[in-house]
Formats: C-alpha cells, sequence, structure tokens
C-alpha cells in the first residue's frame, strides 16, 4: 500500500468490518466507562480472542480508543491485571459518524450486542 | 541495574533461539502439525458420530483426552515453528481454526453433558466445593499455547500482551470455562495473532501508555 493510500485510510477511520462495529457500539454505549478485552467480547456477542487486532488497531493506529492496567498490585489479588480500554472523546465523536456512514451496518445482519454474563 | 541487563541478555538470548528455529522451520513442522489437527478433526467427528446419548459421555471423556492431546502437540509445534514464512504460518493457522471449531463443538457438548448430568445425578455424584475448584482453574495448555501466542508478537508490546491475555484467561476460568473452552480461545488468539501484529506494527498517531 502506498503513503498515500495509508494516510488516506488513516483520515477515513479504520475499516467497519461488522465485528468492528460492534465493538464500537460497545464501546459507544456507555463511553465513560471503561471495558476489558473478554467484557468488551460478551457484551459485543463476539468470540472470546477475537477483538485484540480491532482494539490494537483503533488504539494504535487511529487513536480512538485508549487503554490503561488495572491498579491492583498482581502479587496482592493473585490474578493478573486487566487491560482497560475507553473511547477518546474524539474517538467516540469519530465512531459516531463512522458507524452512521457504515454502509453494511450490523442492524441488516440483525446481530444485536448482549449485556455481559458471568464477567465482572 | 543488573537484573535488566541480564533481562536484556535473556531477551537476546530468546531471539537468537527464535531466529534458529526459524532456519529449522524448512524441515519441521507445519506438516506435521496440519496432519495431526486434521486426523484430530476426523477422528473426533467420527467419534462424536456414534456416540448415542447413553454413552456420550464416555465418547466425549474419549475424545476430549485426545483433543486435549492433539492441541498439545499443535501448542509443542508451533512453539519450534514461531519464526515461519507466511503460508507456514497460514497453513498452521488455518489447522488451529479447524481445532477451534472442533474444540467449540465439544465444548458445546459437554455443557449439554453436563445440564443432563446436573439434573440427574447431582446429589449422588457433584461435590459443589470440588466443581467450583475444578471451573476455576487455569488451563496449562491453554496457558503455554498464550505464551507462544505473546511470543509472535512484536517484541515491544510482548510483555503487554502476555499479561493482558493472562488476565483474560484467569477471567475465562473464573466465569466457568473448562479446558477446552479455554484453549480455544488461546487458539483464536493464535489464528488471529497475525492480525494483531499488523495493527501493532503500523504507523502510530499518539502515544500510547504502556
Amino acid at each position: 500500500m502506498t503513503g498515500k493510500k495509508r494516510a488516506a485510510e488513516k483520515r477515513a477511520g479504520p475499516r467497519m468490518t461488522i465485528p468492528t462495529q460492534l465493538v464500537l457500539r460497545t464501546l459507544l454505549a456507555e463511553p465513560t466507562r471503561e471495558m476489558y478485552g473478554l467484557q468488551i467480547c460478551e457484551t459485543a456477542g463476539l468470540p472470546s480472542g477475537t477483538i485484540h487486532p480491532i482494539l490494537a488497531r483503533l488504539e494504535h493506529e487511529h487513536g480512538w480508543v485508549t487503554s490503561r492496567w488495572e491498579g491492583i498490585s498482581p502479587q496482592a489479588e493473585g490474578r493478573p491485571r486487566r487491560r482497560y480500554y475507553q473511547l477518546t472523546e474524539d474517538g467516540a465523536e469519530r465512531a459516531r459518524i463512522a458507524l452512521a456512514q457504515a454502509t453494511t451496518s450490523v442492524s441488516t445482519l440483525s446481530l444485536r450486542t448482549r449485556p455481559a454474563k458471568g464477567l465482572t | 541495574m543488573s537484573t535488566r541487563a541480564s533481562d536484556r541478555d535473556l531477551v537476546r538470548d530468546l531471539d537468537r533461539a527464535l531466529a534458529h528455529s526459524f532456519d529449522l522451520d524448512c524441515a519441521i513442522d507445519h506438516n506435521r502439525a496440519s496432519r495431526r489437527a486434521r486426523h484430530l478433526v476426523n477422528d473426533l467427528g467420527r467419534i462424536l458420530d456414534r456416540a448415542s446419548i447413553l454413552d456420550l459421555g464416555r465418547a466425549f471423556d474419549r475424545a476430549s483426552n485426545r483433543a486435549f492431546d492433539r492441541a498439545s502437540a499443535l501448542d509443542r509445534d508451533l512453539a519450534l515453528v514461531s519464526g515461519m514464512n507466511r503460508s507456514a504460518f497460514g497453513r498452521a493457522s488455518s489447522s488451529a481454526f479447524d481445532l477451534v471449531h472442533v474444540l467449540d463443538h465439544a465444548s458445546e457438548l459437554n455443557s449439554e453433558l453436563a445440564r443432563m448430568l446436573d439434573s440427574t445425578r447431582r446429589p449422588a455424584v457433584l461435590d459443589r466445593g470440588h466443581l467450583e475448584r475444578e471451573v476455576r482453574r487455569v488451563a496449562p495448555s491453554a496457558a503455554r499455547l498464550l505464551a507462544v501466542v505473546a511470543r509472535l508478537l512484536p517484541a515491544s508490546d510482548r510483555a503487554r500482551y502476555d499479561e493482558e491475555f493472562r488476565s483474560e484467561l484467569q477471567d475465562l476460568a473464573q466465569a466457568g470455562a473448562g479446558r477446552f473452552r479455554q484453549v480455544a480461545y488461546a487458539l483464536r488468539q493464535l489464528r488471529y495473532a497475525r492480525l494483531t501484529v499488523a495493527a501493532l506494527r503500523s504507523p502510530r498517531r499518539r502515544g500510547v501508555t504502556p
């Protein structure tokens, strides 16, 4: 891919595949709420383990999403820290526009996000 | 300071070992991994087709043990060929994808079986405390496979994703996922590793909190 094409793609935002739309809708449902990966999968109705490429693209390539480590001590809690994701203000705005313009929308495929079960 | 230096040495040695594995990958082993995964798919299909409701439990047990062995073998093979070229990676990834489907199917059968047993035999056979301990255990095979996946990612992001994958695996186990769902999760991470690598290698627009 040429540099010009790549730059144009970055300006336009990520490719709005169905999984990308589901992830964005999930994060947009409560833009101020931070969610960790498995929680996003559950809520978006995607299989666990499929969203890291999407989140990495949104975070690293487009800057729509920001992430931080959970503020616990792994030693004290006896488990690894979770990584929490949240849309940036600008990202939320762009995501709304991109979802509205998406040619193949989630709703046409009768896919719906669902509340996370069994995860706190 | 010396710890950091020895960590750096360790990472350098690890990178050398991975580079060496790239040289070996012509001789080994994506073919073996693919063949094993295909055999697993066929074996499981035959076993599950033959199983009646009454002996489903026994058949599932045999199938699950075999699936676990094959998943472990695939794990080892992929660890050996982590420096493989793109087409080899694609083939191994496709085998892993098949395996995920089989394990997902096996996991559904397992859930169905658990429901049946739960309604008929629970008072005599199942101990609640034992069950809780069982479901909360992280499957070592899934953890090992995730460590392999983390090694496929760019060095600068390896530690982050290693911890993130481990925390998600722990959450899955806490939510009651058994060994097969955990291995399926790890295999999905393996399948999507190439896309994650591509996303992580793309030019960054903003600073990212490490």
